[in-house]
């Protein structure tokens, strides 16, 4: 089987057990979430499925166990829920959200104007 | 053609304006001394006049968008004047969104978020049609219950001069917000979990949760409005062409 760059990075993941930064200001808005870390610049949106994952994420689960825990408690196929779980990690990773998060943003917010100076 | 720059420190922000027009440049040193910088300032904002067969003078930003335009210098002046409100302290107990607002006819407020009335720039005459008048400011200040609260900014000296049409200083009380037009496609509609996460992306400074706060009480009252890029929505304005989350 063929598979892309990403996917193997993606494969690499299933022994990570990410942990939700336990400052993140976090809203739950029915099934879905709106998430906050200090450290970043601006809000992350979560679907259905980052907003249950960001619930469990304490380290003490590998990805590859949730990976299975979703593809049984939803119902959808290995494949989907593996890539469901991959790009929520990389979501929250990027955002600012787990304790392992690098995070590249400038955390100042928005300036007041909304482009760049013109030279 | 010569241009002038006028660098300013404004409660600690450091800008400067750039004008083509010498009286225009004289009034602004004149009126501004108090808050001139000694060294050079990052541009802010620029007033340009006339060129060739046009009109208007023109208020501009930064990156080039038309903030006003008016027949005289004196309407584009009481806007910059106005402008530079933007870098004073927020109220106590405020978050600063970056969006712009417009009066309507009920005495609301609408928010628009980026580009929405900015880019194209809303056109003077289609506000006044329509009752509504654009905020000379370039952020909104809102308390927790999700109103306006603005801190009045006044600068001598410019503070008589005729505004541009379908432009407005601050209000000097609290504006319920009507709603809040946010761009997207056609076929998109955020869930409420989307616009939270729009509106609390646009907030310049203060408390995340706070932010978050006020952009829940926002939530209930966004609309996505289709952008084009090729006119403002103004039918947004009327509620008559937005999906409401």
């Amino acid at each position: 089987m063929i598979r892309s760059a990403g996917s193997d990075r993606r494969q690499g993941i299933d022994g990570l057990a990410p942990a939700v930064d336990p400052s993140v200001v976090l809203r739950r808005f029915g099934s879905e979430a709106v998430a906050w870390s200090a450290r970043s610049s601006r809000p992350v949106y979560l679907d259905e499925v980052a907003a249950l994952l960001v619930e469990v994420l304490d380290g003490s689960v590998e990805v590859g166990t949730l990976v299975d825990e979703i593809h049984e408690s939803m119902t959808i196929p290995l494949a989907i829920a593996r890539e469901k779980v991959a790009a929520t990690y990389m979501t929250l990773q990027n955002g600012g959200l787990l304790v392992t998060s690098s995070v590249q943003n400038d955390p100042s917010r928005v300036e007041v104007f909304p482009g760049p100076p013109n030279p | 053609m010569r241009v002038d720059q006028i660098s300013l420190d404004v409660f600690g922000h450091r800008i400067a304006i750039v004008s083509d027009d010498p009286a225009i440049t004289a009034t602004l040193k004149t009126a501004l001394s108090g808050l001139l910088a000694d060294d050079a300032a990052p541009v802010g904002f620029a007033l340009r006049s006339p060129r060739g067969r046009e009109t208007l003078h023109l208020l501009l930003d930064r990156s080039g968008l038309v903030l006003g335009r008016s027949r005289g210098p004196h309407g584009a002046l009481s806007s910059l004047a106005r402008h530079l409100g933007v870098f004073a302290p927020r109220p106590e107990g405020t978050i600063r969104f970056r969006m712009r607002a417009l009066v309507g006819p009920d005495g609301r407020a609408v928010l628009a978020g980026f580009p929405l009335f900015s880019m194209p720039p809303a056109v003077e005459r289609r506000l006044v049609a329509k009752s509504y008048r654009l905020v000379d400011r370039l952020a909104v200040d809102l308390s927790s219950s999700g109103s306006t609260s603005f801190e009045a900014f006044a600068i001598p000296g410019l503070e008589g001069l005729p505004a541009i049409e379908g432009h407005t200083g601050v209000p000097s009380g609290p504006l319920e917000i009507a709603k809040v037009l946010l761009p997207g496609t056609q076929s998109g509609k955020p869930t409420l979990a989307q616009a939270v996460t729009a509106i609390a992306a646009t907030s310049a400074d203060g408390d995340i949760a706070a932010a978050v706060e006020v952009a829940k009480r926002l939530a209930a009252r966004t609309e996505v409005v289709p952008f084009d890029g090729r006119e403002p929505p103004y039918r947004g304005l009327l509620g008559t062409s937005a999906a409401t989350v």
